[in-house]
């Protein structure tokens, strides 16, 4: 050791570090290529996305189940332009809401030609229940299926189920010649796992680079899609996603049951060749949620004090940029066909003051905040997702608002894991702030009861027998007339009782090329990539 | 005691009793031991997380309705091995890792060795290349501006080297890809290029990342060793190597880079650790599925098998390093054999 130079064993374990990087330069570069170019004439969509799919088995990763809906398998049931559910592959009929009649209505093939049949049906019920977790809570009312003939298949439900036709839309009909011998869907792995009936084929995934690509089956039973291919690109940040718009990379963005955050738009409207399509969001943006059961958040003059503070205008503004209206106290967006008008909500501090006060919520030891009546400092606790910053920035205003009216307020922001484990598990907390989705909006009893019910999700908690009443009645309840009285009645008990206060009710904003791509179709679930898209849409040269 | 090779060539062995001997056995156990420490923290560093990773084999929209049916959260806890205490949990991980099983990710559906392979070299062809750049550049650089360092020059550029350190690596890849990517369109946005790309593309893929880790690690290694070569300067041995007339570049090998070795080598090890966890940042915003990028999917996913496993990787990478630093320190600086 002695006999060698400094310089010369500081070269040498410099040599040595760029030998490893070229060894690992060398086993990247050697891997065989898995994705053949495109042929010249193509039509090809190039959609960017930031839904990243980590693995390509529908039935494990989230995110591969909603393109697997979009491109490779058709759903029993979809979500048609106004938010309601329609037949798809299957039409169905009850007479109690407990036994549920399907029959295929499609002459479908599956994509290695064999044909759709009602035992499939059966098969992936039965199939999904059993092996996949998520839908065993989908389907956790499912008693039996039974094969009826070659076209009809009975479900019967341990209850009265009147939403039972909602969750036909989230199963994606599995070939049962190819799950059949599958005992574990989850790890499943074999090239077979790709066939389905919809109206793309699966054409390859390559996790380095990011891409998935999909080709049309000429075979569809509704026709042969407007394109040949479609390419999605799977991008870890929005900025760089819509940097890849902006250049022409991609032709559109795609994120499931959102657009884009509306503090991005200014940045694209000056952008030539890029377009918007607008459009009411069927979910609530972002609702302050109460826990119920916790004092004081289970007064009623309390949360609606509370909603006299808000400033629901700035957050339109702020947050939203103007893509949003100021929403009214019966909680349900305005874009459902069972919206019933209620009064708008507005800020009145001075209201908001006068009902705290009327509480007893004074400031007692004269230190600028409200105590509780007993004289216990108070402090309202806000959990907030981390994982948007849109509500981040959105909860710092509501800070500002509350703390306007002297009530001390801590945000406590947390990763999705944590907010759903606090909110869903361990149930210990004042109040959250969060979107809903669509699916969440349908799913339950409908009508975001699945976030309301303290038997559902139940951000807000609600164990008020009266309201649990309410929803066990729409849950059996499958004549539509009366569904919709009882949405109404619903939207009462919403707007009396304040159990959460919308903050806004935003727009969906999606940006697309119109100079590469055009007509797309809308669709409250599956945004611009619904069914109706593939017969519409244009790819220009 | 000698050894021949047999082709007359002779390898002076080190005696048993030679102190480096000691001293070598006496580092193979701390670093053992710091190894053993790294592995069981891994294990229990997932695991103090808030959050339920069932929410994810379930799914976000259903989670809080599967809580009602406890029959079946346990039959999946039972499954994925959570419903045992957590000292056999540790063991069944520990005699997994003896018999070099990663374990089975919950989120990618795939063994973890997979992924780590697949992975690993993804963000070895970026974090080596940037920690040598660096420490080459850094060095050049820090030592110019640290000798007679009060030019009006090598002022502003020490202020740009602190200005670059204190912005944020993201804020630094986002202006990147503004600038090369969308504006001169030199590069792609972001992503790997596809398996078996030419090397064309592949530089073109690499170049934005690799540039931005670089400049950032140069300016702390250019930081750190102009301190070292201000004070190295003021001292007397620098006054006879002036006296002797020396070329500069003679004169910078000997008197000036020469001291500073042993303390560039420590931060040679350092750099390696900074350059993983900087690379975490800029794999995210360059959509770089590298090692940085898989460890911030499995700890949104709550994935235990594949958090432990990068996390373990990237720790023995860094002890290593470490490691290597050592000997190297050992063979450089006599103040360490005297120790």
């Amino acid at each position: 050791m002695k006999g060698l130079s400094t310089l010369k064993v500081a070269l040498l374990a410099i040599l040595v570090v760029l030998g490893i990087a070229a060894v690992a330069f060398l086993l990247l570069s050697t891997k065989a290529p898995t994705e053949e170019k495109a042929p010249v004439k193509e039509k090809v969509l190039i959609i960017g996305t930031t839904n990243i799919v980590k693995t390509d088995n529908l039935l494990k990763d989230y995110y591969m189940g909603i393109f697997a809906a979009i491109f490779t398998h058709d759903t029993l049931a979809i979500v048609d332009q106004g938010g309601n559910i329609v037949p798809s592959l299957v039409n169905w009929s009850s007479k109690d809401a407990k036994e549920w009649k399907l029959t295929l209505i499609r002459n479908a093939t599956w994509h290695d030609g064999k044909p759709v049949t009602a035992e499939d049906v059966a098969f992936t019920i039965t199939y999904l229940k059993g092996k996949v977790p998520g839908y065993a809570i989908h389907l956790r009312l499912v008693r039996s299926v039974e094969l009826v003939d070659d076209r009809t298949v009975l479900v019967k439900l341990d209850k009265e189920w009147a939403s039972f036709p909602v969750v036909l839309a989230a199963i994606r009909l599995l070939p049962k010649h190819v799950w059949l011998k599958v005992d574990d869907p989850m790890t499943y792995s074999g090239e077979d796992r790709h066939i389905g009936c919809g109206p793309f084929k699966y054409g390859g995934f390559d996790p380095a680079s990011g891409t998935m690509f999909f080709i049309a089956n000429k075979n569809y039973w509704r026709g042969p899609p407007n394109v040949d291919k479609v390419v999605l690109k799977f991008y870890a940040s929005t900025d760089a996603m819509l940097m890849a718009l902006k250049r022409g990379d991609i032709a559109v963005t795609y994120t499931y049951a959102a657009g884009i955050d509306p503090a991005y738009v200014p940045s694209l409207l000056g952008e030539k060749g890029i377009s918007f399509i607008v459009q009411p969001n069927f979910a609530v943006d972002n609702s302050l949620w109460f826990n119920y059961k916790r004092y004081p958040y289970n007064m009623s003059a309390f949360r609606k004090a509370i909603s006299y503070a808000l400033d629901y205008e700035s957050y339109v503004t702020l947050i939203a940029a103007g893509y949003a209206k100021v929403p009214s106290a019966g909680w349900i967006p305005d874009s459902w066909y069972y919206y019933v008008k209620k009064p708008f909500l507005v800020k009145n501090v001075t209201l908001a003051k006068s009902m705290l006060d009327s509480l007893g919520f004074i400031d007692r030891d004269s230190d600028g905040w409200r105590d509780y009546p007993n004289g216990t400092p108070f402090t309202m606790k806000i959990l907030v997702r981390s994982d948007i910053p849109l509500t981040i920035r959105l909860a710092e205003l509501i800070k500002r608002d509350l703390e306007a009216v002297n009530i001390r307020t801590q945000l406590v922001p947390v990763d999705l894991s944590t907010f759903q484990t606090i909110l869903e598990q361990t149930k210990d907390y004042d109040v959250a702030i969060s979107r809903t989705t669509f699916w969440g909006m349908l799913t339950y009893a409908g009508a975001g009861t699945l976030y309301f019910d303290s038997r559902g999700v139940g951000w807000a908690n609600v164990d008020d027998p009266s309201f649990h009443a309410l929803v066990d009645e729409i849950l059996r309840t499958s004549d539509p007339k009366r569904i919709r009285k009882l949405y109404e009645t619903l939207q009462d008990f919403y707007a009396d009782n304040m159990y959460a206060i919308p903050l806004y009710w935003g727009m969906i904003i999606q940006p697309y090329r119109s100079d590469m791509v055009d007509g797309f179709v809308y669709n409250p679930m599956l945004g611009i990539l619904g069914r109706d898209t593939w017969y519409s849409v244009v790819v220009k040269a | 005691m000698v050894l021949s090779s047999g082709e007359g060539v002779t390898f002076q062995a080190i005696p048993l009793e030679h102190p480096f001997i000691f001293w070598f056995a006496r580092k193979v156990v701390r670093y053992l031991l710091l190894s053993l420490t790294a592995v069981v923290m891994n294990f229990f560093i997932p695991r103090m997380m808030p959050g339920d990773l069932l929410i994810f084999i379930f799914g976000e929209d259903v989670y809080g309705i599967a809580l009602n049916n406890p029959d079946l959260i346990e039959s999946l806890k039972v499954k994925y091995g959570l419903n045992l205490p957590i000292t056999d949990q540790l063991f069944i991980y520990l005699k997994n890792l003896i018999s070099g099983d990663f374990g089975y990710s919950f989120s990618f559906g795939r063994p973890v060795a997979d992924i780590i392979r697949e992975r690993l070299p993804l963000t070895l062809i970026m974090t080596i290349p940037s920690t040598v750049l660096s420490l080459t550049i850094g060095t050049i650089l820090g030592t110019y501006l640290g000798w007679k360092p009060g030019s009006p020059t090598k002022r502003i550029a020490s202020a740009l080297c602190m200005i670059i350190r204190s912005i944020p690596i993201y804020w630094f890849g986002m202006l990147f890809l503004l600038v090369f990517s969308l504006w001169a369109k030199l590069t792609p946005i972001g992503g790997a290029p596809p398996a078996g790309a030419p090397l064309s593309e592949f530089i073109a893929h690499l170049a934005l990342p690799l540039l931005v880790l670089t400049m950032y690690h140069v300016s702390y290694v250019t930081m750190i060793v102009r301190g070292l070569t201000v004070e190295i300067s003021e001292e007397p041995f620098i006054i006879t190597g002036l006296s002797k007339g020396l070329s500069w570049f003679k004169f910078w090998s000997r008197y000036l880079l020469r001291p500073s070795l042993p303390p560039l080598i420590s931060l040679a090890a350092m750099e390696m650790g900074f350059a993983f966890s900087g690379a975490l940042l800029v794999e995210i915003v360059f959509s770089w599925p590298g090692m940085g990028y898989t460890m911030w999917q499995a700890v949104i996913e709550r994935d235990y098998p594949l958090l432990q496993a990068t996390f373990m990787t990237v720790a023995l990478i860094v002890i290593f390093a470490n490691a290597l630093a050592d000997i190297l320190s050992y063979a450089l600086d006599p103040r360490v054999r005297s120790r």
